[in-house]
């Protein structure tokens, strides 16, 4: 009985200490050097990087700025690149649960990171974005998880060489792809087609690289077209920067 | 031993586990080291060790979790109070009953996760809702399988540890 009792006293201790008194920032310090050197064991992305990534990355980084100086010259000088405030973050770790999928960053509310901001890989392509933060860590939503939803464009250019905008939802199927959906039937797009935010969201600017149009999937009697979008940010990151609010 | 010191002991332990499982790439996603070590304890005999885990293997689970606190407290308390009156109604002591068990507790504690987050979701505590789709059932028997394969194996050394001792 005095065992139970002891016990009862304990959890109830740490629960409040925990959950009320905000002393999970206690186990958060303790944990993260462990955490870092665990997630280090992963193998080094850095080689797996060619050339070839980069230049594409380059190569839409471009496209996105003409059409930008094709119609939006003025008006969208502000949301180029340098204007981003951002916060750099290690990766602690990731977690898995029916569906859901998450990753724990060392930076939190302290470090002015609040849920619904971008988080983007250190060429600036959008990894997710953040779920919840807590005042040490924070949990960021991957685009390939299943509950993720970014409104996206697509830019292409027709044979005038003027530029055209195709607007859908990115989400994520199983942890494993990303799909682009209602998109409508009669916009023409082709595989190779980059994919941008579209910054309806209010904390996502717009511009952000998410990745390449690599297969169409139209049905005949259906309103929209599906597309499979190969994401361009780095799959075994480490390092991740949250874009802060430019306000 | 003293019991604080032992209750420490776990305390630590567990808290290693939930660091490894979230930080360790090596582990599969769906792969739950403190689901494993609970009923490991619990099928080897210790009971009330196993309690102690469920309590304090929520709350580390807890407090690396999107969903608000408690979600997993609750499923592993309600999850373990299931098992052991199953386990208890049916008094399994055959190996292949030890799998079907781990197995059947695999599957309880998943329901009283999807459970505990549909209350959660409804009572505004979460805005996470668990979307029930052909890959959520896949996931889940994706899950059952390793779990109950891991405890399996664990529950294996074990008897064959005391068989020699």
């Amino acid at each position: 009985m005095r065992k139970v009792f002891v016990f009862f006293i304990f959890v109830l201790l740490l629960y409040l200490s925990i959950f009320l008194l905000h002393g999970e920032n206690v186990f958060f310090v303790i944990s993260e050097p462990w955490q870092k050197f665990l997630y280090r064991q992963k193998q080094d992305s850095a080689n797996q990087y060619d050339a070839c990534e980069d230049l594409k990355i380059e190569n839409m980084k471009l496209k996105f700025y003409r059409s930008q100086n094709e119609t939006l010259k003025q008006h969208l000088d502000f949301l180029t690149e340098s204007k981003d405030k951002f916060v750099l973050a290690n990766i602690l770790g990731r977690r898995y649960e029916s569906g859901f999928n998450w990753i724990i960053i060392n930076k939190g509310k302290k470090d002015g990171i609040s849920p619904g901001l971008a988080v983007v890989d250190k060429r600036g392509s959008l990894v997710g974005s953040v779920i919840t933060a807590e005042d040490s860590i924070s949990y960021v939503r991957p685009l390939v998880d299943l509950h993720s939803f970014v409104t996206a464009d697509i830019i292409s250019f027709n044979e005038d060489n003027k530029s055209d905008v195709t607007s859908g939802v990115i989400q994520g199927e199983y942890n494993l792809i990303v799909k682009m959906k209602y998109v409508p039937l009669d916009q023409k797009v082709e595989l190779g087609d980059i994919v941008i935010t579209s910054g309806l969201e209010e904390s996502i600017r717009r511009g952000i690289i998410i990745g390449q149009v690599v297969e169409i999937n139209k049905k005949p009697n259906a309103i929209f077209q599906e597309l499979i979008i190969n994401l361009l940010a780095e799959k075994n990151i480490r390092i991740v920067s949250v874009l802060l609010p430019v306000s | 031993m003293p019991f604080p010191i032992k209750l420490i002991g776990l305390f630590f332990l567990i808290f290693l586990l939930v660091i490894i499982q979230v930080s360790w790439p090596l582990f599969p996603n769906e792969l739950s080291l403190v689901f494993v070590l609970i009923i490991t304890l619990f099928l080897a005999g210790f009971s009330s060790w196993a309690w102690l885990a469920v309590i304090i293997g929520g709350i580390f689970l807890d407090l690396y979790s999107i969903f608000p606190p408690g979600l997993f407290c609750l499923s592993l308390i309600c999850s373990f109070a299931i098992i052991k009156k199953i386990a208890h109604e049916f008094n399994v002591t055959s190996v292949a009953g030890f799998f079907v068990l781990s197995l059947c507790s695999a599957l309880i504690y998943k329901i009283n996760i999807l459970f505990f987050s549909y209350l959660f979701y409804f009572l505004k505590f979460s805005e996470q809702s668990i979307i029930l789709n052909k890959f959520y059932w896949l996931d889940l028997v994706w899950f059952m399988v390793l779990n109950a394969s891991f405890i399996f194996v664990m529950i294996l050394g074990i008897k064959i540890i005391r068989k020699y001792e």
